[in-house]
């Protein structure tokens, strides 16, 4: 149904229907950011490739052959933009606490909850610094919980590769963050998986 | 199994928040292994503060007007490809070498210029075939201008004629129908050659 939709905003889109772009641009807006600020940790920065994503995505769609669904499609475009963007090395600056909404349910007190921000803080950091398909490749994987294949298939490279990837992307985090990982199995802040 | 095939499984297990117990055979190791149980420990930490992570929300007010930036965006776009500098260059390239053209048409060569029959280029990257595919130079003229001219370069041809009409001068003698109508014409084959 919902393939359907957007096939049908697709088709008036091609027609010259402006408010059917207005439609898909409103209807996926939030995952397109989302996205975006998971990839480059910076709120003006995903605000623009956000914006870049559906410029591209009025201008493609001529050519949208439908051969996956729509948001496959602008996610693909995406992380497209987002890897060029940081090879550009316009990345700004870290985001900072005020750049996110509340954090999630959580019973922590002020305390705890400063420590659970400046976590996210170093999290942030760690993540910026890892090198642009590495960072892809493993917000893709732990974020969007895609498979090797299917992100192998985005990014055009080998199943092989992504692994890679992943590992050594896991492993830099782990380092970056080692003394807090310490810190934090100790203090019980974090539960553990 | 090594370490490091045991590690694989412990960043498996650690990614999904699995209960190691439910692997006996890793959990056996990591209990004698304290580089593995470390590793493991470290994980575990490592995807409990990813965890969180993840669970967090983004918001940018700017999302509720991004409709309005993007067609704005979109708008100025259209307007620039409309007076893109090296698009509007390239047809007045076009205009100025078919003009030349035209001109080289009524002069007689022989007497004056020679032209080498394996220049191919004639301006930028328009051919003498496009030409006449623009049917500004007719096969004849090509023909005549290949069988009576020889031995030169068009390039000096091209200088000869710059020298004596510069393409301001060329288009200042046309006036606007003129100027419009070979405007018109050259677009739509230019449209069709690229």
């Amino acid at each position: 149904m919902k393939a359907d939709q957007d096939k049908e905003l697709i088709r008036r889109v091609i027609q010259g229907d402006k408010n059917a772009f207005n439609l898909i641009v409103n209807k996926y807006k939030d995952k397109v950011f989302k996205t975006a600020m998971r990839m480059v940790r910076n709120k003006d920065d995903a605000y623009d490739i956000t914006q870049e994503v559906f410029i591209r995505a009025y201008k493609g769609l001529k050519n949208f052959k439908g051969d996956s669904n729509l948001y496959t499609w602008l996610y693909r475009i995406t992380v497209n933009n987002c890897l060029n963007f940081t090879s550009r090395d316009k990345f700004k600056t870290m985001a900072s606490v005020a750049d996110l909404t509340t954090p999630p349910v959580s019973s922590l007190t002020p305390e705890s909850q400063l420590k659970e921000s400046q976590l996210f803080e170093m999290l942030d950091e760690a993540i910026e610094q890892l090198p642009p398909q590495q960072r892809a490749v493993f917000i893709m994987r732990y974020y969007d919980e895609m498979t090797h294949a299917e992100i192998a298939k985005i990014l055009n490279r080998s199943e092989g590769a992504i692994k890679a990837n992943y590992f050594q992307a896991v492993k830099k985090l782990k380092t970056a963050l080692k003394d807090v990982l310490g810190f934090q199995s100790k203090s019980g802040i974090v539960d553990g998986a | 199994m090594k370490c490091e095939d045991y590690k694989e499984k412990l960043l498996e297990i650690a990614e999904n928040g699995a209960d190691i117990s439910s692997y006996p055979e890793v959990s056996k190791h990591i209990e004698t292994c304290g580089d593995c149980r470390r590793e493991f420990d470290e994980l575990k930490a490592l995807f409990g503060i990813m965890e969180k992570d993840k669970a967090r929300e983004y918001e940018d007010t700017r999302l509720d007007s991004l409709v309005v930036d993007v067609n704005q965006r979109i708008n100025n776009e259209e307007k620039t490809v409309r007076f893109d500098p090296k698009y509007f260059f390239s047809i007045l390239t076009a205009t100025a070498a078919a003009i030349l053209i035209l001109v080289m048409g009524t002069v007689n060569f022989t007497d004056t210029i020679p032209i080498n029959n394996g220049y191919t280029y004639i301006y930028d990257d328009l051919t003498v075939s496009q030409l006449v595919e623009m049917e500004y130079v007719t096969d004849d003229l090509v023909g005549e201008l290949y069988s009576e001219i020889d031995n030169e370069s068009l390039t000096e041809l091209e200088d000869y004629y710059l020298e004596n009409y510069d393409y301001q001068n060329i288009l200042s003698d046309l006036d606007d129908d003129e100027l419009e109508y070979i405007n018109t014409e050259i677009t739509e084959k230019m449209k069709n050659i690229s």
